[in-house]
């Protein structure tokens, strides 16, 4: 297309220079004789999308790291990586991979625990978005991974932090940031019934649970592998059910 | 490529789909006579939104709005999403799709804003053919949409008018007309706007924009935060006097009320179009 609209190519390119910051206003509104104040709207409204977007996908980072350590980040991220999907958010995804490079190089402030915060807060986008489907307790003949189940591995609990800092409202009081390691295997996934996304550090039961339903195992057959009580595997299926990490057959979620 | 027919121009009231109210939209659907969604919050979504969309689409006519074809854009029209966006609307049988008469990426690079374009023969030129393939490739009727805008070209030959009539015309397409967007649009650049609604192709406009706006630094602001101006509602009224009916949509994109306050802001735009003197014959008010 380009080449065919001559007049049309320089607006184009002289906007795009602006709204990407490779030009200021002044010089690229004298180009194409727009007014350089309205120009430099558009481009404030563009970066305010990166902005919104990353605050929005990344909220518990950015009340944590503050406007002060936040916004480089923003603009950073605006300069390296601009947009490209229609879908706004599927823009944020990388934002990680800055977040891990600024933890390892100890820039902007950016600690392991951030990037494993901002790991959280991400999964719990894409789960709450899945495109998968869970079934029905009516479609199942066996104990049935929830196909929104994410599993991470945490070392510097992030969970704990969300849930502290949730519990308080999102107030601007930050709870402490945890300073032990406390290896975590976390469970994020979209509740089959209410559909809210919610995590659960996974204990041994859970662990048991995810791994025979994995395997497609009914009660008697996960009770037998495991040489445990019938009713001992069935309470685990059960409090798994609830937690929504299986999808247990009808009878036996009556 | 034929179209599906367009529905008859009529009077209907409507709202737009959003997160904030997917709790309880499905209990107040009587309350609406439609609903707009935009197709980027949806297409490739599971979960929640996807099931609030459809099982809202199974009663009540839904509308596609659409923020991202970049009718006016320098590169290729995207074709991922024009396929994404096909088999959704094919779905939901919506009536028509809309998007924006501007372009919001260039290349490569997705502003999540609206630009606008010159108001130029090659501008026309260029949108109208990217409207037919659009609108070819859906195989619905395509309504573009006049968009609000704060930076005008010197070299425009045409005025916006001129130009929308002349696109639409070309084009073969449909128009959404916002009519937040004439107010906002004739206040920032010294335009009549009674004098623009006037001049639009009235048989070609199949929807109306109702939104809020906000006085900014020196110009107005088309912010969708805020409920309607008395000054936009009294336009709209000019404008069903003037154009005639066609489905109208409040739209609210931030500081979104609930779903209470944008009935109720719903029903001052239905009290205006109530107090509107429509041509007779007009008026196919839905059932
Ligand atoms: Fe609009």
């Amino acid at each position: 297309m380009i080449g065919s609209n001559p007049r049309l190519d320089d607006a184009f390119g002289a906007v795009h220079a602006v709204l990407r910051g490779d030009q200021v206003p002044q010089t690229a509104a004298a180009q194409v004789g727009l007014d350089p104040v309205r120009m430099a709207f558009y481009a404030d409204a563009v970066y305010s999308h990166v902005r919104e977007v990353l605050e929005k996908d990344f909220c518990a980072l950015a009340a944590v790291l503050g406007p002060s350590r936040f916004e480089p980040l923003v603009r950073e991220y605006f300069e390296i990586r601009p947009f490209d999907a229609y879908e706004l958010n599927e823009n944020a995804a990388a934002f990680r991979d800055l977040l891990a490079r600024c933890a390892s190089a100890g820039r902007h402030g950016v600690t392991d625990f951030h990037v494993e915060l901002a790991e959280v807060e991400w999964q719990e986008f894409t789960v709450y978005v899945s495109p998968e489907v869970i079934p029905e307790p009516s479609q199942v003949q066996a104990p049935t991974l929830n196909p929104t189940l994410v599993i991470l591995q945490l070392d510097h609990g992030a969970n704990d932090f969300l849930d502290e800092w949730r519990d308080g409202a999102q107030g601007d009081v930050l709870p402490p940031i945890p300073d032990q390691p406390n290896p975590t295997t976390l469970f994020v996934l979209r509740h089959p019934e209410t559909e809210n996304v919610l995590f659960v550090a996974a204990d041994e039961a859970l662990l048991f649970a995810l791994k025979a339903a994995h395997d497609g195992l009914t009660v008697s057959a996960a009770a037998e592998e495991a040489a445990l009580p019938i009713q001992t595997v069935q309470s685990i299926y059960q409090s798994a059910a609830d937690w929504g990490v299986v999808v247990l057959p009808e009878e036996k979620n009556p | 490529m034929e179209h599906r027919a367009p529905p008859q121009k009529s009077l209907r009231f409507g709202i737009g789909l959003r997160r904030e109210h997917f709790d309880d939209i499905a209990d107040r659907l009587d309350e609406v006579d439609f609903l707009e969604f935009l197709p980027e919050n949806f297409l490739r979504f599971g979960g929640r939104p996807s099931r609030v969309l459809r099982e809202v689409a199974a009663r009540v006519d839904v509308t596609s709005h659409g923020v991202s074809l970049s009718l006016g854009g320098p590169d290729p029209l995207n074709k991922t999403y024009l396929t994404e966006l096909r088999t959704l609307l094919d779905e939901l049988d919506t009536p028509w799709f809309s998007d924006h008469l501007s372009y919001s990426s260039a290349f490569g690079v997705e502003y999540h804003d609206l630009l606008p374009l010159p108001f130029t023969a090659e501008a026309v030129d260029h949108v109208v053919s990217r409207i037919q393939f659009a609108q070819d490739f859906i195989g619905r009727p395509l309504l573009v949409e006049n968009p609000s805008y704060y930076m005008s070209y010197p070299d425009s030959e045409l005025t916006e008018a001129e130009f929308v009539n002349e696109v639409v015309s070309r084009a073969d397409c449909n128009l959404l007309l916002d009519v937040n967007n004439v107010y906002v649009n004739a206040q920032n650049h010294g335009y009549d706007a009674r004098a623009f609604i006037a001049a639009m192709p009235a048989d070609r406009v199949l929807q109306y924009h109702m939104a809020g706006h906000i006085q900014g630094d020196g110009f107005l602001v088309d912010t969708h935060s805020m409920p309607v101006r008395d000054e936009v509602m009294d336009l709209y009224r000019y404008t069903l006097e003037t154009v005639g009916p066609a489905w109208t949509l409040l739209e609210w994109d931030h500081a979104i009320p609930s779903l209470d306050g944008m009935i109720a802001e719903l029903s001052r735009i239905r009290e205006t179009a109530a107090s509107a003197h429509l041509a007779p014959g007009t008026l196919e008010v839905a059932a």
